[in-house]
């Protein structure tokens, strides 16, 4: 698996990252200082990267059928990194590109071309040396990145899934792009772990680690609040010279693992770590060519010459005061969210060649299939797994003399006779029957030789019986709709056709599942397969049953609007003939990351509106419109032309928000900050309605939403010096009123009243239900002081106006004053109103 | 236990693939996939700017040929490369020194492009044994796990074996599929 980087800079110094990026060193010859290459999110629309397949994708497949599925995984790929959310940077699908169309904004172009067949894609960034300084310190900052994919989709098929690529090449996809967005290979068994290794699944795709990677180099403003840091030094013994690039991983051991890799100093700092109670090791990099150990891109000094790692040493756990071989007399540390553990110190002994392999494959069975990551049964009976790595382990079907082999934390037990050689070169190791599991998830397993040992995270995943399906039928009622039979089927299961997840539309009278059929073409057979979130998959136990499209097709399109002016945001409008367009599966592209969809709205199979974003300098003309639904893949030509904007222009920006401080949405009656330009003298209309002007100026207005509107999709237009500027809304429906707030002895509270921790606050709010409709727990969230109280009782109080009453204990935790209490249900705040804390 | 255990894994060996997913090769599949192998010395390697990327085309006099029908040079694509001051570097692709001498394992795509089967996996080295005898090696890489074709793990292991009997295994894997 490959990444690929240009870096042409003079670059400002900064304290490295420390994680697996790719990074510079900086200043005169020998420094330490570091400068990570990475997306500049402040300067990105939305903070967001787009990612855009090639249109010429299709032909260049082996399987042109089977282009649309890999769009939809490229598309979940996408929300895999979207979805991190200790990430400041969001990514987006921005559908199909044309590579003859020039491009401004940063983003991923995706492709696919003849590679050999033993090469699945490489990821790569480009720069052009611009430094940029940000928050976080200084980077290079990446101007475009590039996927590249072997073009023959036999190299992502295996055996058992038949037809479909879906985890195989879902799994590279996701990889190449984090390579894209930055992150260099890991040896955690997380997805920036080489496929040799990798311990991630289509269901659960990123570990621990890939989230820590993406987040300290992409950080939000609470990342550290919510994370731990562990920071130290790897040093030689006896000399104490630097250990460079030494891998320095942190794991628990029933959870999964977060790495980092020290600096020319040795030093090393892990961030983004979840709170627990880890163990340290430090493991050398694997043996591999001097220019690429591990697939590990080197370091560059401020000459462009890469900077080779310290030679190898023994890996050793860390022990208070000193470091062990023996994982049972590790120490254990603790993180904490907010703090950094400081000062870890290894001393390690330098050795002159690798002992043991540094790359295990370890397989578990089902049957026949060999099965990587190693999942193993918890419940079944077949609880032997196979190892295979480079050397150290077993050779001339004998066993390495002194080799042991152990789980982290002791459990899962490996009998006396349970590790054995196995055809010529391989290792089985058998998991004693008796052993109990207390949770499922990841166990890692320690190899050890007299001089040295090998830790494999990820080693295997113990799981539940894999998911099996005995039959899919047509719903009887709606022939969109399939009802799958099977067995382990459970609510968190994915059903994907080929690459194209299936959502679940609910179940029938017996709890079978019944799934919306993704919109396919006449003709065509799918394969379907189902994904446990632990990981198992049908694919394992089965070959996968088939569905055939007897309708459908693509249709065509028309655009209700023609033109949009650079540097603004407007509502595109889209008329399909014949299509399927399906909320939560259809994706509408452009074929530039200067134009982006912001939002998305399916009134209807055959009709689409999208707040469409265009860049300043984007290229002035005609360009397409692509959509992707399911099986189906539509494209207008030259639809929508981007026209030059006209300086006086109103502008307007979706990035709505409430303008109540604690309040969220947009409502009948709300009061909203919309941001835009040439908005001064503006008058507004939000759905058909005039909308009152609150507050002007030069970089947006406020408004008040009419207090009559009708929930649902809605129309903000702006009209000035003659133009008109329009974008779509979603106005929701009106959230809760806090009618009064009383303390425990029915007596309104302020401040010669006011309520203490540990008091009862009995909250009246209307507009939670209708009058004398019960309200569940579960949908309310009150905050006081910024901190959440659960909610001990709801109960109907009033027919008119509809009211309830919520009573919560006041924590201990709000500080005393006047605070602010917010009531919430299904996500809509109320207006906070200020109740008196006393000490 | 352990007999039915032994007898599992025999039984594991013998049924037919249905493995995860893999992309590289062992020595033999190696042999297999490439349309050309040589024995050659690396008279040059240029990078060339193509579109926003950069490909380094490496050439090779040809010493010995193994596989395949080849002229007196040939030469393939690798991606990344340096280009002045630009620099494109993809993990696992070597970067060859004139004068150098390897065997190479090539693979020529419709397009009629030829490039390095499995980048960094597609080169040996040429090393001297204590005994003296001429051996070739391969750095340890990222490597396979199970053989698609048969379902079965093969081992990654670095190559080192003699030149001699590499050159018996090319021929008896190429007759072999002939």
């Amino acid at each position: 698996v490959r990444f690929f980087v240009a870096i042409l800079a003079m670059i400002l110094a900064v304290p490295s990252s420390g994680y697996y990026h790719f990074v510079r060193y900086t200043g005169p010859a020998g420094a330490t200082q570091s400068v990570p290459l990475k997306f500049d999110v402040s300067a990105l629309p939305n903070r967001t990267v787009m990612v855009l397949a090639s249109d010429q994708g299709a032909g260049r497949v082996s399987q042109p059928e089977a282009f649309p599925a890999l769009l939809n995984l490229i598309r979940e790929a996408c929300q895999t990194w979207n979805g991190v959310s200790t990430s400041d940077l969001r990514v987006a699908f921005g559908g199909m590109y044309s590579p003859a169309t020039a491009q401004t904004t940063p983003g991923i172009d995706l492709d696919f071309e003849e590679l050999d067949p033993n090469t699945q894609g490489y990821g790569s960034m480009i720069t052009f040396g611009q430094t940029v300084n940000g928050p976080n310190g200084s980077f290079v900052s990446v101007t475009r990145s590039i996927v590249r994919l072997n073009r023959d989709l036999r190299i992502f098929a295996t055996a058992s899934s038949g037809p479909s690529f879906a985890e195989a090449f879902f799994l590279t996809v996701t990889h190449e792009l984090g390579h894209a967005l930055g992150l260099q290979h890991t040896f955690t068994a997380s997805t920036m772990s080489t496929d040799v290794i990798r311990s991630t699944a289509l269901s659960r795709p990123l570990d621990a680690d890939d989230i820590a990677g993406i987040s300290t180099l992409y950080p939000t403003s609470t990342l550290s609040e919510r994370t731990g840091a562990i920071s130290g030094r790897v040093l030689f013994q006896g000399t104490n010279e630097a250990v460079h690039l030494a891998s320095v991983v942190a794991i628990r051991p029933s959870g999964q693992a977060v790495s980092a890799l020290t600096d020319r100093d040795g030093r090393f700092r892990m961030a983004a770590i979840p709170p627990g109670a880890y163990q340290l090791y430090v493991h050398p990099l694997p043996l591999g060519r001097r220019d690429t150990p591990g697939d590990v891109t080197l370091p560059l000094d401020p000459n462009g010459n890469s900077v080779v790692g310290s030679g190898p040493f023994d890996t050793v756990f860390y022990q208070d005061g000193g470091t062990t071989r023996d994982p049972r007399f590790a120490s254990f540390l603790t993180v904490s969210a907010g703090a950094t553990t400081e000062n870890v110190q290894f001393a390690v002994r330098r050795r002159t060649a690798h002992r043991l392999t540094e790359q295990t494959t370890i397989y578990s069975y089902f049957g026949s299939t060999a099965v990587k990551p190693a999942y193993v049964d918890s419940t079944g009976p077949n609880r032997t797994i196979v190892a295979t790595g480079r050397g150290g382990l077993v050779s001339n079907n004998t066993a390495t003399a002194g080799l042991s082999v152990s789980f982290l934390g002791g459990t899962p037990l490996i009998p006396a006779d349970g590790v054995r050689p196995y055809a010529d070169s391989f290792l089985a190791i058998d998991i004693d029957s008796a052993s109990t599991f207390a949770s499922s998830g990841p166990r890692h397993l320690v190899f050890s030789l007299p001089d040295d040992i090998y830790v494999r995270p990820n080693a295997l995943i113990l799981a539940q019986t894999p998911p099996q399906i005995d039959a899919v039928t047509v719903n009887p009622e709606n022939a969109r709709q399939a009802v799958v039979f099977g067995r382990n089927l459970r609510g968190d299961s994915r059903y994907y056709f080929d690459g194209i997840r299936a959502s679940v539309a609910g179940s029938d009278s017996l709890g079978n599942p019944i799934l919306n059929i993704p919109p396919g073409i006449r003709g065509t057979r799918s394969a379907i397969a189902v994904y446990n979130s632990d990981g198992m998959n049908s694919l394992f136990v089965q070959t996968a049953p088939t569905h055939l499209f007897e309708t459908g097709d693509s249709g065509f399109l028309n655009l209700r609007t023609a033109a949009i002016p650079a540097g603004s945001e407007s509502i595109v409008e889209i008329e399909g003939v014949g299509t399927s367009f399906t909320d939560g599966l259809t994706a509408v592209g452009f074929g530039t990351s200067d134009i982006q969809v912001r939002k998305l709205w399916v009134p209807s199979s055959n009709r689409l509106l999208a707040n469409v974003w265009v860049a300043p300098e984007a290229a002035i003309g005609p360009v397409s419109v692509n959509i992707t639904s399911g099986f189906q893949v539509v494209t207008a030509p030259l639809a929508l032309t981007i026209r030059s904007a006209i300086a006086s222009a109103p502008a307007l920006s979706s990035s709505i928000v409430n303008a109540v401080s604690g309040q969220s949405g947009i409502f009948p009656g709300a009061l909203i900050t919309v941001p835009g330009q040439n908005l001064a003298n503006a008058t507004f209309v939000i759905g058909d309605q005039a909308a009152e002007v609150t507050q002007a100026t030069a970089s947006g207005v406020g408004l008040r939403v009419p207090a009559n509107l009708t929930p649902g999709f809605a129309l903000l237009r702006a009209t000035a010096n003659n133009e008109q500027a329009v974008i779509g809304l979603t106005i929701e429906a009106r959230p809760p009123v806090i009618a009064s707030v009383t303390g425990s002895s029915n007596v309104a509270v302020d401040g010669s009243q006011p309520v203490r921790a540990g008091d009862l606050v009995r909250i009246t709010v209307t507009g939670l239900a209708d009058a004398g409709q019960a309200v569940a727990m579960s949908r309310l969230r009150v905050l006081i002081g910024g901190i959440e109280h659960p909610v001990i009782e709801v109960l109907p109080v009033g027919d008119s106006p509809a009211s309830h009453r919520l009573n919560v204990i006041l924590s201990s935790q709000v500080q005393s004053g006047s605070q602010p209490l917010t009531v919430a249900i299904d996500g809509r705040t109320s207006a906070p109103v200020n109740v008196v804390v006393g000490q | 236990m352990c007999r039915l255990a032994v007898l599992l894994a025999f039984l594991w060996l013998s049924l037919p693939a249905q493995a995860t997913t893999i992309i590289r090769s062992s020595l033999d599949d190696m042999i297999g996939k490439s349309t050309l192998i040589v024995r050659g010395r690396v008279l040059r390697s240029a990078a060339q700017r193509n579109g926003n990327q950069i490909h380094t085309v490496v050439q090779v006099q040809v010493l010995e040929q193994l596989k395949g029908s080849a002229a007196a040079q040939v030469e393939f694509v690798l991606p990344g490369g340096n280009l002045g001051y630009l620099r494109q570097a993809v993990p696992g692709v070597p970067e060859f020194s004139a004068g150098a001498e390897h065997v190479f394992f090539l693979w020529t795509g419709k397009s009629g492009r030829t490039l390095l089967l499995g980048l960094g996996q597609g080169v040996l080295d040429f090393v001297k044994a204590a005994n003296g005898e001429t051996m070739v090696a391969r750095q340890a890489i990222q490597a396979q796990v199970v053989d698609r074709g048969t379902g079965l793990p093969v081992d990654p292991e670095a190559i080192y074996m003699k030149y001699a009997e590499f050159r018996v295994r090319v021929r008896k894997v190429v007759g072999g599929s002939q």
